[in-house]
């Protein structure tokens, strides 16, 4: 009796005590839930509706749970019980990732999303040549500050309290460097990455080894970054895309987005750009990427004021942040003309770092793409195509993010651009934008490309190289100095993408033919006829600098290397223009562009001398005249073509067919096999010979023994058909047809005859005249060769035009986008359309001479287009 | 004889011990029950604020689509939100299809391009080009890419400054008897189809001028593979000079 009464009493605690563990557990489920739903809340703006569902939902289960809770303690039913702990343990669980994915996801949104104040570190460096170790050493000193940084604040303030200096004032970075070089000033205020600034400047890394930091202070300030609270889903607008590495901004590309038309610009401009820098006293002249270093609000205000537009928002990432962001989406692809080896985000060359390799949609990683974006010499027009690389890479990140239909990915690429990306458009801003872009997406036709639902216009301002010297120092900085017509150009662009009540003056009809291919109009020459601002810097300098020797009047470079803009600059193919000093340069010659250069392109091979359309796969051709043209093999057996003859066979003939490898007559024993092989058989001794012996007769194949009782009789010559081997075909004076494999009488059309054989004739392509062996000599009337094919071609009007295309306008008449306009402006374009007939639905006299010709010529075509560009 | 439940009697701290459970047990039920309240009172308030958060930066609004399944037959889809007139082409169209009569076939795909591509009033913005559909296949991404840079191209100007319901809607399309005979090579293959004119009217506008727009056309209407498609369209009449834009 008693061992029950205490079982009883034990089970009552135990039931008691699980009673109150649950109940903690169940308390923490409702907790979590709450702090969940709370938290995302912030983000319900994509789908209220669902939102509030889940929330019902969620309700419903917490309440559940609790009730069938407060039903277990009741009925003490062992059933109940452990329902409920199973229940809560789900949701607890869930809970748990539930609130750990949210704290994540907030924790990075946090990190990435600045609006308003920012504190910010900001550090200065007192910077010295040789000889002054300490802050001691400045004592009584020239210190060179740059007016109105930050930095100089608080290096001033600091230094101030331990020794006494004089300060000198400075507009810009690159003079108070150049003046502490030249030892006009003892040390300088510097930002902390005085170094990033200056070691990407040719000439530079001497100066920069002649000087150290003493010390370093560093700051809390308050920085506040203007913003926009435009409604982005009905108002363009514009962010600034920055990519900073060093404390520069190394690509500066400002985006504009119209939600309207769908229209996206990106306009990129180069970073060593000397512009007047906002945040400098006085607007002083510097590049571009040094404006970064006083913080992105002076970057943003310079660009305002270079483009004379608005910024409303802007992005910035660094190195970093474009490889995991990368990394995170599972890579993207990207369209690369030549393959080479980059730098990683360490910054490190040379073998084992990156390899890109060339295509269309080449699939690359987020180091890949990096340096794809940061490649600059590989390019004749260096920096500015890197900029275009840039802008490809974006748009392709983009393409890649809004294929992305995977929760967790799309959470990674948060992750990643946490620590490494940072921006001041809002959260709800975000969620907006995307809902906004997906109610879009669903009108869209194309539901296979979404990506095309936008129009994205690259463009860039370009400029022309030059230098800033500093005669003290005698240091030069390279820079670029934008074209004015270049900033104006892409103003315009941008203003139009942004102001919607900007003047209609599109044309209001319209006119397209399948046949051609259209080209957009160009934002931005490459060049421009302005005055061009001469450089000071000695060409001396570039010399010295580059490698060179100067003799005080030229410039003697060493070997593999020449003047180039008065330096010596490695040798480069595009200095070639013919095969032969091409290739004795050590360069290549590219067949397929008819150029020289130091890599061949995607689908081209290297023979080390020449680039040359690489072969396709020998399995691809499915006929014996393809194969054996393209130089492989066929196997009349298999009919198969191949690159080599199968084992057992071999190209007996050299006609590119594989027959059975010959064997020593000696192998044959029979005549049969003996004369398929091309032997004779020796009918007296019955063996396989390879000629006949004299005293016999060759009579297809047999060597019969000559009768002594009737005359020999002549040797007849055997028909073409009877002869099966090239070399007794030509010896017998026929023809051999490597085409068809046979004997012939002589070569038949779609051939051409070389040394007894009948080679397949290469075919002369379209509108091209050829001479006996397909080469393209000429082309037909219309028509003008280029790159080796000829493409359609008609003479503007007013001009005479030579075979190569070049116009040369009559006189009164100047060339202008490819036609001769009268050199005195006159009214109306001067085209003459025949009048058509209004009341009888017939087709009109200009329809009827459209239906004759057909076709519209591809200079007409090409001018309607630069017509509505010129608009 | 019934059977009686023998109770078994507890000593006093035993029931000491269960005055105690059933005290906790009580306390953990209030406690759960006022958890619940919380609860409850908590998602309220949370349903409340999702239901009231203003969109921050959304005013932006895309035309909906009709509900409802689109019109189609076994070659084409009418565009979104059609007008009767192009519903009107397009029933035609469909009829053509059936019946297999090609020349029919090409009338009615230039009639509903023509009513799809020059209607304005039912596009939402530039990317939503019409009559994209009746476009030969493979070409249909480079003419959506033309259209959005030149008839096109100032949609969203016309779109904020008049209005979308005062742009251009057409009224009507006449066309010339197809003639056969057409071919269009594209690609280095030939296609073969019919040559035929279209002039068309619209409705008119309190806004815009709609005279000063394109009303006639010749077109190229190929069989690719079956499907009867636009290679060609070029303006006629004095279309190709002026250059006058069309607002008042």
């Amino acid at each position: 009796m008693s061992n029950s009464r205490s079982k009883k009493s034990s089970r009552m605690n135990q039931n008691l005590t699980l009673n109150v563990i649950l109940a903690v557990v169940l308390a923490l489920v409702d907790f979590g839930m709450m702090y969940l739903m709370y938290t995302l809340t912030s983000f319900s703006n994509f789908s209220k509706l669902i939102f509030i569902i889940i929330n019902v939902v969620v309700l419903a289960l917490l309440l559940g749970l609790n009730i069938l809770f407060i039903a277990t303690i009741k009925s003490r039913k062992k059933n109940l019980f452990n329902t409920t702990i199973i229940i809560t343990v789900v949701l607890a669980m869930l809970s748990g990732y539930g609130t750990y994915a949210s704290f994540k996801v907030n924790k990075n949104v946090n990190k990435i999303i600045v609006t308003g104040d920012q504190t910010q570190t900001v550090e200065a460096a007192i910077v010295a040549k040789d000889g002054l170790v300490s802050v001691s050493d400045l004592d009584g000193k020239t210190v060179g500050v740059i007016t109105g940084a930050n930095y100089t604040e608080i290096g001033k303030s600091n230094l101030d309290a331990e020794v006494s200096v004089s300060y000198v004032e400075y507009a810009d970075v690159n003079t108070l460097f150049t003046s502490l070089i030249a030892d006009e000033i003892d040390a300088a205020i510097m930002p902390s990455n005085y170094v990033g600034l200056f070691e990407v400047v040719s000439g530079y890394e001497e100066a920069l080894e002649s000087v150290d930091t003493v010390t370093t202070y560093s700051q809390k300030v308050t920085v506040t970054v203007e913003k926009s609270d435009k409604d982005i889903t009905s108002e363009p607008f514009s962010i600034l895309v920055l990519g900073v590495d060093e404390g520069r901004s190394d690509a500066n590309m400002l985006v504009t987005v119209n939600p309207i038309s769908l229209t996206i610009t990106l306009t990129s401009i180069a970073r060593d750009s000397y512009v007047p820098i906002a945040c400098y006293a006085g607007q002083a002249s510097d590049k571009l990427g040094h404006a970064r270093v006083q913080g992105v609000q002076c970057t943003i205000d310079t660009i305002e004021n270079l483009l004379d537009v608005e910024i409303d928002y802007y992005f910035e990432s660094n190195f970093a942040g474009v490889v995991s962001i990368v990394d995170a989406l599972g890579g993207i692809v990207i369209d690369n003309p030549y393959e080479f080896v980059g730098q990683n985000s360490s910054d490190q060359r040379g073998h084992y770092t990156v390899w890109i390799p060339a295509g269309d949609n080449v699939p690359v990683n987020g180091e890949q793409a990096l340096a794809f974006a940061r490649e600059r010499h590989l390019y004749a027009t260096g920096d500015f195509q890197r900029q275009a690389n840039q802008q490809h890479v974006v748009e392709r990140i983009l393409q890649k993010a809004m294929e992305t239909r995977d929760l967790n990915k799309l959470l990674n690429v948060l992750d990643a651009a946490g620590d490494n990306v940072t921006t001041n458009i809002t959260v709800d801003q975000f969620i907006s934008l995307f809902n906004y872009i997906l109610e879009k997406a669903n009108r869209y036709y194309d539901q296979d490309n979404i990506i095309n639902m936008f129009n994205i216009v690259g463009s860039r301002v370009t400029g022309y190289n030059s230098s800033v010297w500093s005669e003290a120092s005698q240091l030069a900085m390279s820079i670029v100095r934008p074209y004015e017509g270049s900033i104006a150009d892409n103003h315009e662009a941008i203003v139009r993408n942004l102001d919607l009540t900007s003047e209609i003056d599109a044309l209001p009809y319209f006119y397209w033919n399948a046949k051609f291919e259209y080209i957009p109009p160009t934002i931005s020459n490459e060049t421009y006829s302005e005055q061009i601002i001469q450089s000071e810097t000695p060409q001396s300098y570039w010399c010295t600098t580059t490698g060179g020797t100067w003799d005080g009047s030229a410039c003697a470079c060493p070997v593999g290397e020449f003047v180039e803009n008065k330096g010596c600059v490695q040798d480069s193919a595009s200095n070639y223009t013919d095969t032969a000093s091409c290739q004795a340069a050590g360069f290549i010659w590219d067949e397929s562009t008819n150029a020289c250069v130091t890599t061949c392109p995607a689908g081209t091979t290297s023979d080390g001398k020449y680039c040359r359309a690489t072969k396709a796969d020998p399995s691809t051709y499915t006929n014996e005249t393809d194969c054996i043209s393209n130089g492989n093999k066929w196997d009349p057996t298999t009919a198969k073509c191949a690159a080599t003859c199968p084992s057992g066979t071999d190209d007996n003939d050299g006609d590119g067919k594989c027959t059975v490898t010959q064997k020593n007559a000696s192998d044959y024993k029979d005549s049969t096999s003996c004369v398929a092989a091309g032997y004779k058989w020796d009918e007296a001794k019955a063996s396989c010979v390879t000629s006949c012996p004299s005293g016999t007769t060759d009579t297809n194949g047999i060597c019969k023994v000559a009768s002594t009782t009737t005359p020999p009789t002549a040797t007849t010559k055997p028909k073409p058909e009877e002869i099966k081997d090239a070399g007794t075909c030509i010896s017998s004076g026929y023809k051999w047809n490597n085409v068809a494999g046979a004997c012939v009488t002589s070569c038949p059309s779609g051939t051409t005859e070389s040394s007894g054989y009948c080679n397949a004739q290469k075919q002369c392509p379209a509108n091209s005249i050829c001479d006996s062996n397909g080469t393209v000599t000429g082309c037909n009337s219309g028509y003008i060769l280029q790159g080796g094919q000829c493409v359609a071609f008609t003479c503007p009007a007013n001009a005479t035009c030579d075979s190569a295309g070049n116009i040369t306008c009559n006189s009164g008449y100047k060339l202008e986008n490819g036609q001769c306009v009268s050199e005195t402006p006159t009214g109306g374009d001067g085209s003459s359309t025949p009048s058509t007939e209004n009341n009888q639905p017939t087709l009109s006299t200009y329809s009827q001479n459209l239906l004759e010709n057909n076709k519209l010529s591809l200079i007409e075509y090409i001018f309607k287009n630069l017509t509505f560009m010129n608009k | 004889m019934t059977r009686q439940t023998k109770r078994v009697a507890l000593s006093p701290e035993e029931k000491a011990k269960r005055r105690k459970a059933k005290k906790v047990n009580n306390n953990i039920t209030l406690g759960i029950i006022i958890l619940s309240i919380a609860v409850v009172a908590f998602f309220l308030f949370n349903i409340f604020t999702i239901g009231f958060k203003s969109s921050a930066g959304g005013s932006g609004t895309t035309l909906s689509l009709d509900s409802g399944k689109k019109l189609s037959n076994d070659q084409y889809t009418i565009g979104n939100n059609p007008t009767d007139v192009q519903k009107e082409y397009f029933n035609e169209l469909s009829k053509a299809v059936e019946a297999n009569d090609p020349a029919k076939i090409a009338e009615y795909v230039v009639k509903s391009f023509v009513s799809d591509y020059y209607t304005w009033t039912n596009k939402d913005g530039n990317y939503e080009v019409g009559g994209v559909q009746y476009i030969f296949g493979t070409k249909f991404t480079a003419f959506q890419e033309e259209a959005r840079w030149t008839f096109y191209s100032d949609l969203d100007l016309y779109i904020t400054q008049y209005g979308r319901e005062n742009l251009i809607e057409v009224a009507s399309v006449e066309t010339t008897e197809p003639r056969a005979g057409a071919t269009s090579t594209i690609n280095g293959e030939e296609y073969e189809g019919y040559y035929l004119e279209a002039n068309w009217t619209y409705k008119d506008s309190s806004a815009i001028d709609v005279s000063k727009f394109q009303n006639r056309a010749y077109f190229v209407v190929v069989n690719n593979n079956g499907r009867y498609e636009i290679t060609e369209i070029q303006p006629l009449g004095n279309d190709l000079t002026g250059g006058e834009t069309a607002d008042e």
